[in-house]
Parts: C-alpha cells; structure tokens; sequence
C-alpha cells in the first residue's frame, strides 16, 4: 500500500474543511530529507517548492487537491433530524442507506419502510431533498448539543481489501493523488519541482486556480482519480477507462483540452519505459487542469489519473497495480520534465 | 444481562436465507438460561425453561433469527456477482451497499454504482445489479457458488443516547428481547413452562415458524418482531414512535384478551408501552404461528423500528427492555389465566 494512503483517507475533509488533511501533509512533508519552502494561502492551498539536484529549466507543478466530497448541515428538524446540501457532486442513490460521521457522532441517512411504499416508490430513488442524517436525536435540543449549521457530515467507510490487489476505501478522490505527491520525495530529486496541495477542488476547482496563479507553472501535471464505468450496469464502449489497465492520461474532458504536444509526449515517455497507461474514452468531468491552464499567463497541462470505480460514494475502489504504475510514471515526469527547456 | 452487547454479538452474526451462524450464536446465548437448547430439522432454535412443577401449560416466546438478503445467482462477464433477493430488501438502498458474499470464505464487497451520465438515472432491478468483490469472472465461479448467500455488511453503532444501528435489527432486536425476558426470569419459580423459538425463513414467508410451533405445542405464543417507527419520510401515516416502549400489536388474527392483558400488565407496572392497530394480518410470525395444530393463542408485542429493511435500521435499546420487562411480567402474572 502507498505510504500515507491509509492515513489520508481515514481523515475528514469536505471542500471547505481541508484543514486536518494540509496539517497530516505538512507533516509528512518534513519527515522527507528534502529541502523544500511552503506556504500556506489564503483559500488554504498548500503551496510547496521542492528543491532537486539543479535548478528546473521551466517549472513543473504536480497538483492534487485535499478535499472530498460530502455533506452540509443546513437545518436540524422538530425531530432531531439533520437536513443537508451536499458539498459536491453526490448522487442522492448512494447516500441512502448509508453512515455518515458528523462531529465523531454516527448518522444514518435512512428512507421510509418500503412495506409503506407503492409500488411505483419501490423503485425510485428517493429525492436528494427527502433524505435527513438520523443521528439518533429525539428532538432538536438533544440534535443541537452536538451539531451546528454548517457543520460537515462525511461518509463513514473504512479501508477494506477486496479480491486481488483491489480495496475500498472513502476519500480515495483524491487522497490517493496527494498520496503520490508526497512518494515523489521519497528518493532525491534531479530537479526543483512544485508541489501543489489544493482545496475546494469539488466545488469548481477553486483552490486550483489559485493556486496556479501563485505558483506561475510552465507545467502542470494534475494527480486525480477518474471514473472507471467497467462495471455491472454499463454498456460495451461506456467505460470510459478501465481498472487494472494502468495510468489514465487525458487528452481532453468536461474542463480541459490537454496540451496536445505533452499528452503524447506522457504516453510515449511510459511506452519507452515500460509503463502501462490508457486514456480517457469518454468526454466528460473535469479537474484542476482547467483551472491551472487558465489562471494567471496560462500552462500547459497534463492529467494523469488512476481509474477508480465508484467515485463521489462512501466506498470507492482502486487497484494497487494501477497505483503503481502512476507512481512509476509520475516519478518519470518529475525527473525528465523540468530538464527540459521552456 | 447487558442487551447492548447482546444485540451487537446478534447483529454481527449472518443469518441469510439457510445460514445457520446467527442461530448458531442465538443457541448459544440461550444455553444459561434454559434446560435444554436444541435445532430442529429446518434449523429453527427450540428451548424450554420448565415451570414450577410438571403438568403445567406451555407459553412460547418467539422471535425470528433469520435477516434479509441475497442468493448469488451466477456472474457476468466482467466479474461482477449477480444476485437476488432473499427476502423483501429495500432496493432503493443497494447502490452502493457495502455486503458480504459468503463463497468459499466470506469476501467484502459492494453493489456497482452506475454514474448518473450514463444511465444510472433510474434504479436497476436488483437483479440487472451487479456485485463487485475485485475477482474476474473465472475467480468468482472458481470461489463463489451460485446459491452462496449474500448479506449486507455486518456493522453495528451506537448513536445519540440509547439508539443504536445495524444491518439486521429485524429481528435480532426481539431476539434480544426474548433473551433479556428470559434473564429478568432467570431465579423465579415460573407458573408455566416456557418454551422459545428462534425461527428461520420468516423472511421468506414465515416458514419456519409453524413447524417448530406445532413440534412445541404451546397454549399461547407470544412473538416479538419489530414495527414502524415514524419518521418524517412516512408522510406522517405512522404514528408509533421510537423510545417509546413495545408497541402491543391489536389485530383481528391476534387474542384480544392477550392483547388487552399486555396493556393492562404495562399500566399496572409502569411500563411504557404504545398500541398498533392493525386489520386482519399482522405480516408476522404470530399469523402463521395462531393457525398451528387446533389453534395457539397469540400476542404480538413490536420493538419500533426505523429504515426498516435496509443496512441502516435504527432501534433504541429501551424498547427492547421495556419489550422484554413486559413479556416477563405477563408469563409471572397474566398467562396462567389466559392459557
């Protein structure tokens, strides 16, 4: 398992509240023996400056934001119940049915007994605005001891191993890319690179494109996850990449079309050197790449990304293979692109 | 007795369809207060604490041990486990459902989630969903029986207060309940026999129930389930609460002097209690179990229950005591005269 992966995951931070997860970085960062500087801004991006051997020819970001999706306390009932908005793109069938953790206290998001339900209810989702966190209060007193508008409510999910080298886990969007961020440290650099932790990402990449304009990349290389469709449900064609295939680098998506002269040059760097990667085969979503390409005097950018099942729910999935070979590959970039002349 | 990890040990044992290891752990719990504990042929649990002396009649407790959940069917080709129901789940809950998949050995896994832009707009019948434990489809066939039984993963929480959540608190809750009863009896002289039965397949239709009822032949049964709890997602059409005592079921099917007597025995003891108006069924064991043999007087007490049927029920543990302190007063005090 990539170090620092179980812990990050296991941390709560919804766009907004990412303090807990830049404060766990900060600290991995300085047991690294590497030199680097940072700063903490004013959205609470952690910018870093790490130093290499010699000084980068054109400066090359790695950014991966710190937040998760999750949920907003928005109103407590007569009941104690919790109502909510979702901080982030949630499909409203995956909440139900599940735990959540609001302030250390355990909630269900729970429906109506489907013995009570027509048959046409039996088989529809039940709406984002019908759904409440139940956290066990009988009234709003009892609920408002322990909970405040605004506070976040994350899923509870821990790390499990599934079949082969697969495992779920919450928050893998993207705890896994800040994960291979920091493994980029673990051996020395030829290079000065910039690392870039950002916030507010599932909100509209907020946090990236600040974060960029701080950090004036030439390059920047976004460290995500993506949504693998290989599953029970989809047709032949919709996968849009598939697990176990290896690295995902995007040529364009919902946000951003890629540069094109360094999406190839990616793929042709892991050919020559034995990595598997894949692209995207559907257009759609998007990350910090659109925002970093655009902020201050612009970039060019890259997305590499591991091909993750269930993305946005309590319990996404990912292949330990495939996170080796974008660390493998991202190890790569660190060390041939900033060698290189703007 | 301390229901709290009582119920927890109960919950965290699976007890779909054929499975025998939530019965297996009932069995066991029963074992110190009763003389004898035996399985019947369809797996049901039978025990008797004897009366005071011999020749007296017989009161059942019943409750069912059997949850919810799913039978594997076979696997599609990218791997993924196909399943049906096994009981009356909820599929509005499944996308995304964490669940076990008992095959050769127990493997976690989880309901596939189809993204909203590609068609997951409306909910799949649960058998177009797949089940996704990591394995291509050679590894799952190599593994994974089809009839393998699926639950949904064990968890057990306590929330705010006395409440508590878990994946099988139908009706691991009156369960619980009848083991609690049987402990607050544990040192008196009993004026009756009582016998217990944990039944299976009452999930399924209430079939395990009526042949273990007619092997005990008892006087008067009664079966503790659990009920409708309100929460604002009923549209206000339930009126039983949580944390607010056994509901006494009064239904056509049932025996109203029984009925009448749990209400009276709560009043005269300061139990809390709340009744559940029915028509002619209750949809429980209590039904099936009044129809055996020349006919079993029958009661129905119900811990109120949230989300019932899917992985997130929500009890409160006084119901269940409060549950247990009634059924134990009416086998001290009221059920001599009704048998």
């Amino acid at each position: 398992m990539l170090k620092h992966l179980e812990a990050l995951v296991a941390l709560e931070g919804i766009s907004g509240h990412e303090k807990t997860v830049r404060e766990y970085i900060l600290a991995a960062l300085k047991e690294y023996p590497v030199e680097f500087t940072y700063k903490e801004d004013s959205l609470g991006n952690l910018l870093v400056e790490v130093k290499g051997a010699e000084p980068a020819k054109q400066r090359v970001l790695f950014n991966a934001h710190m937040d998760e999706v999750g949920l907003i306390v928005t109103n407590v009932t007569e009941d104690g119940l919790l109502r909510f908005a979702t901080a982030g793109g949630i499909d409203e069938k995956v909440l139900v049915g599940r735990t959540v953790t609001v302030n250390g206290h355990t909630g269900v998001i729970g429906c109506g007994a489907i013995h009570l339900c027509s048959g046409e209810e039996k088989n529809r989702a039940v709406a984002k605005d019908r759904l409440m966190v139940d956290i066990g209060a009988s009234s709003r007193e009892e609920a408002e001891a322990v909970v405040t508008i605004g506070d976040p409510v994350v899923f509870d999910s821990d790390m499990v191993a599934l079949y082969n080298d697969r495992f779920k886990a919450r928050a893998l969007d993207d705890r896994a890319g800040c994960a291979l961020l920091l493994s980029l440290l673990e051996k020395p650099l030829p290079f000065d690179i910039q690392l870039a932790f950002t916030v507010q990402e599932e909100l509209g990449c907020r946090g990236g494109a600040v974060a960029a304009f701080t950090m004036q990349p030439d390059i920047s290389v976004t460290v995500e996850t993506t949504t693998a469709s290989d599953i029970a449900g989809t047709q032949a064609g919709q996968e849009v990449c598939h697990m176990g295939d290896g690295a995902v680098v995007s040529f364009m998506d919902g946000r951003t079309f890629y540069d094109q002269p360094l999406y190839k040059q990616i793929r042709a760097l892991a050919d020559a050197n034995g990595i598997k990667t894949q692209t995207k085969t559907t257009i759609a979503g998007g990350n910090d790449a659109g925002a970093v390409q655009a902020a201050g005097h612009g970039a060019r950018v890259a997305a590499v990304s591991m091909p993750c099942r269930y993305i946005h729910s309590a319990g996404s999935v990912l292949s330990e293979s495939d996170i080796e070979e974008t660390c493998r590959l991202l190890r790569l970039l660190a060390e041939t692109l900033p060698g290189e002349s703007v | 007795m301390q229901v709290n990890s009582v119920l927890q040990e109960l919950c965290m044992a699976a007890g779909v369809g054929g499975m025998t290891d939530a019965a297996a752990c009932a069995a066991d719990l029963l074992r110190p207060y009763c003389d004898n504990v035996e399985c019947d042929a369809l797996g049901n649990v039978v025990a008797w604490r004897k009366g005071k002396r011999d020749g007296l009649p017989t009161v059942m407790l019943e409750a069912h041990i059997d949850e919810i959940g799913f039978v594997v069917t076979g696997v599609d080709d990218r791997g993924f486990v196909k399943v049906a129901n096994c009981g009356g789940v909820d599929n509005r809950v499944l996308t995304a459902s964490e669940v076990t998949v008992y095959g050769d050995r127990p493997y976690a896994g989880l309901f596939c989630s189809v993204p909203p832009h590609l068609g997951g707009g409306d909910l799949p019948a649960v058998t177009d969903r797949g089940i996704d434990v990591g394995m291509t489809a050679e590894q799952v066939r190599e593994h994974i029986p089809v009839g393998s039984p699926v639950s949904f993963r064990k968890v057990y929480k306590p929330l705010l207060a006395t409440r508590v959540c878990a994946a099988s608190l139908d009706d691991r809750a009156g369960v619980a309940a009848v083991l609690y009863c049987l402990s607050l009896l544990e040192n008196e002289q009993l004026p009756v026999n009582v016998a217990v039965l944990f039944s299976v397949q009452e999930e399924l239709g209430m079939r395990g129930a009526g042949a273990a009822t007619f092997a005990i032949d008892p006087q008067v049964s009664v079966s503790v389930d659990v009920s409708f709890a309100a929460s604002p997602l009923e549209n206000g059409t339930i009126t039983t609460k949580l944390s607010k005592g056994p509901m006494v079921g009064m239904s056509p099917s049932l025996n109203v002097d029984i009925s009448r007597k749990m209400a009276e025995l709560a009043k005269t003891h300061d139990i809390p209690f709340q009744y559940e108006g029915m028509g002619g069924s209750t949809g429980t064991n209590a039904d099936r179990i009044g129809v055996t043999r020349g006919g079993v007087k029958t009661a129905l007490l119900s811990v109120p229950l949230r989300y019932m049927h899917t992985p997130v029920e929500v009890a409160d543990l006084t119901d269940i005591e409060n549950t247990a302190r009634l059924m134990a007063v009416f086998v001290k005090e009221g059920s001599v005269e009704v048998c």
